[in-house]
């Protein structure tokens, strides 16, 4: 099922930035143009979730939250810039899920989306279609940790997998060091630089075993990057 | 009594040279003899002394004013007795006391207005930092990317910086003293700040006991911890390799240390460090050094109930020391 968002934000940009990356995970969206139709809107489009915003003209988010919760059960999500507890607190008092705070990581955004529908409508749909990363037949499944090539497959640890994935997805690009080591990084124990060679020296050599000679190069100072051999 | 008796000296002499001169004259003239002459002098000076005597009791209270001096603004409203004098000054001071209330309002105004156009700007400044933010995605993992990303958080944690400044005075109405885990808070502000850490190739090692709580406010000493974990990583850019945290429990104290390789604080700047605006050696060598991250974070931890203290060896290193009361 496609699940519809409704994206109430004043500023465009923000607007048609989010629109696009929410897109790509097969939502529907629609953003607000006229500020004082929230409701009307709401009405029409019968979103399965809502962004909303705390500063808008005209009336503000606390106001359109209280106003859509009279109407529905509908899970609310406000993305502000502003940080104090109290704001969160109001956000949440006037009937919230959830709040996030401006500049955020659009990885959080989509995260919580599918959460936020996963709890109110039980259903895991739309992970339905499984993420597959893949070029000219190096595939790589990220929710199964298994790597395919001409019908050889073998399963990989959850660094190695990252690694892979983000090399495969950049691909032709070089993939900073830097960039690797972050999404790498353990939160509860973190890692040394060390880390990310040995790993990605593991890679390689899960390559080598399914038929890739040297299938990633070094750039040297900069980071990696797949070498199509095959 | 002092301060009266100063102030009618001259008036005092007066009289008694005028008395002088004019026994004198009286007696060369043969008007008087010795006898009358001490009765007038006795008398005449009855009646000033019963005169200044009355006129001190009328402005005692004006007198006691001027010797022990106003401590505080009500003081002032005080001095009015029933003698013209009195009500006269107090007339005079209450006036005062009104401009100077007016000055400071407008004063007081001037600073409210600021500090909500400061908060509101920089809340402001964060839906364009959003939206780079996201347009950048696109780009994640290149080079070009990597160092703009790097840019933007110095945007952020500058505007994080200010409104946490601009928070300060308002700060008894924004803390929530809670249980707070003080593992959990270091994690935290270490993956926080971990773009950073790579960046400057610097790990992170932690020790602390998973079971120690201390009472403090979440968000305020987060804010602190990241200022200190930051500055660790600037100071020792190309120099140390780890920053470690670890936890000292001492009886009913806790003490956080933080520690890095770095190139450690000349002496004679150590004891100003705390000082707002201080930038010192190292502030102009590494640039980007604003004099506010210590001082915030000792008025924040004062505020709080904890001690900060710092030590550093030229060379070595430094290590920042937080000590809380232990919570159990």
């Amino acid at each position: 099922m496609n699940y519809k968002i409704m994206i109430v934000e004043d500023d465009k940009e923000i607007c048609s930035l989010l629109k696009e990356y929410i897109e790509k995970y097969e939502f529907t969206t629609l953003y607000i143009d006229d500020f004082e139709k929230v409701l009307e809107s709401f009405n029409d489009y019968k979103p399965d979730i809502v962004l909303l915003d705390i500063n808008l003209p005209k009336y503000d988010g606390f106001y359109w939250c209280k106003k859509i919760r009279q109407l529905s059960k509908v899970p609310v999500i406000f993305i502000s810039a502003r940080v104090s507890g109290m704001d969160q607190v109001m956000a949440l008092e006037n009937g919230g899920d959830d709040y996030i705070v401006k500049p955020f990581d659009i990885d959080v955004v989509i995260a919580k989306i599918k959460s936020h529908i996963r709890r109110a409508y039980g259903d895991y749909a739309s992970n339905k279609h499984e993420d597959i990363v893949e070029i000219d037949g190096l595939k790589y499944y990220p929710d199964r940790l298994e790597v395919a090539f001409n019908d050889k497959n073998l399963i990989i640890t959850k660094r190695e997998g990252v690694i892979l994935k983000y090399l495969i997805k950049k691909y032709p690009k070089v993939v900073s060091r830097d960039f690797l080591f972050e999404k790498i990084w353990d939160d509860a124990d973190f890692v040394e630089e060390n880390t990310l060679s040995v790993n990605i020296s593991r890679v390689r050599k899960r390559l080598q075993s399914l038929g890739i000679e040297e299938g990633i190069e070094t750039i040297r100072g900069t980071g990696y990057r797949i070498n199509k051999t095959w | 009594m002092k301060l009266f008796l100063k102030h009618h000296k001259s008036y005092i002499i007066i009289y008694f040279i005028s008395l002088f001169l004019t026994v004198l004259y009286s007696n060369l003239k043969g008007f008087i003899g010795v006898g009358e002459i001490i009765y007038i002098f006795i008398f005449n000076t009855f009646i000033l002394f019963c005169f200044l005597l009355y006129r001190y009791y009328k402005n005692k209270q004006l007198y006691d004013l001027f010797t022990s001096g106003i401590s505080s603004i009500d003081d002032s409203l005080d001095a009015a007795n029933e003698s013209e004098l009195s009500k006269d000054v107090s007339k005079l001071l209450i006036r005062q006391y009104d401009l100077y209330i007016s000055n400071m309002e407008k004063c007081d105004k001037k600073y409210k207005d600021h500090l909500t156009f400061i908060n509101q700007w920089v809340h402001q400044m964060k839906t364009p930092i959003a939206v780079m933010k996201l347009q950048l995605k696109e780009f994640e993992g290149e080079e070009r990317a990597a160092e703009m990303q790097e840019e933007m958080d110095k945007l952020i944690r500058g505007l994080d910086k200010s409104l946490y400044y601009a928070r300060l005075d308002s700060f008894q109405k924004d803390f929530i003293i809670k249980k707070v885990n003080l593992k959990e808070i270091i994690r935290e502000s270490v993956n926080e700040n971990k773009r950073l850490f790579i960046k400057n190739r610097i790990t992170p090692r932690l020790d602390i006991d998973n079971d120690i709580t201390i009472l403090s406010d979440y968000k305020w000493l987060k804010f602190v911890v990241q200022q200190i974990i930051e500055n660790g990583i600037k100071y020792s850019r190309n120099k140390g390799t780890m920053l470690f945290i670890e936890s000292v429990k001492d009886k009913d104290k806790v003490k956080l240390n933080i520690k890095d390789g770095g190139i450690g604080i000349a002496k004679k700047d150590l004891r100003r460090v705390f000082d707002q605006f201080f930038t010192g050696e190292n502030g102009r060598k590494y640039g980007e050094s604003t004099g506010m991250g210590l001082y915030l974070c000792r008025e924040v931890l004062t505020k709080l109930g904890h001690v900060i203290t710092v030590e550093s060896e030229i060379d070595k290193g430094t290590t920042v020391t937080i000590e809380f009361i232990a919570h159990d």
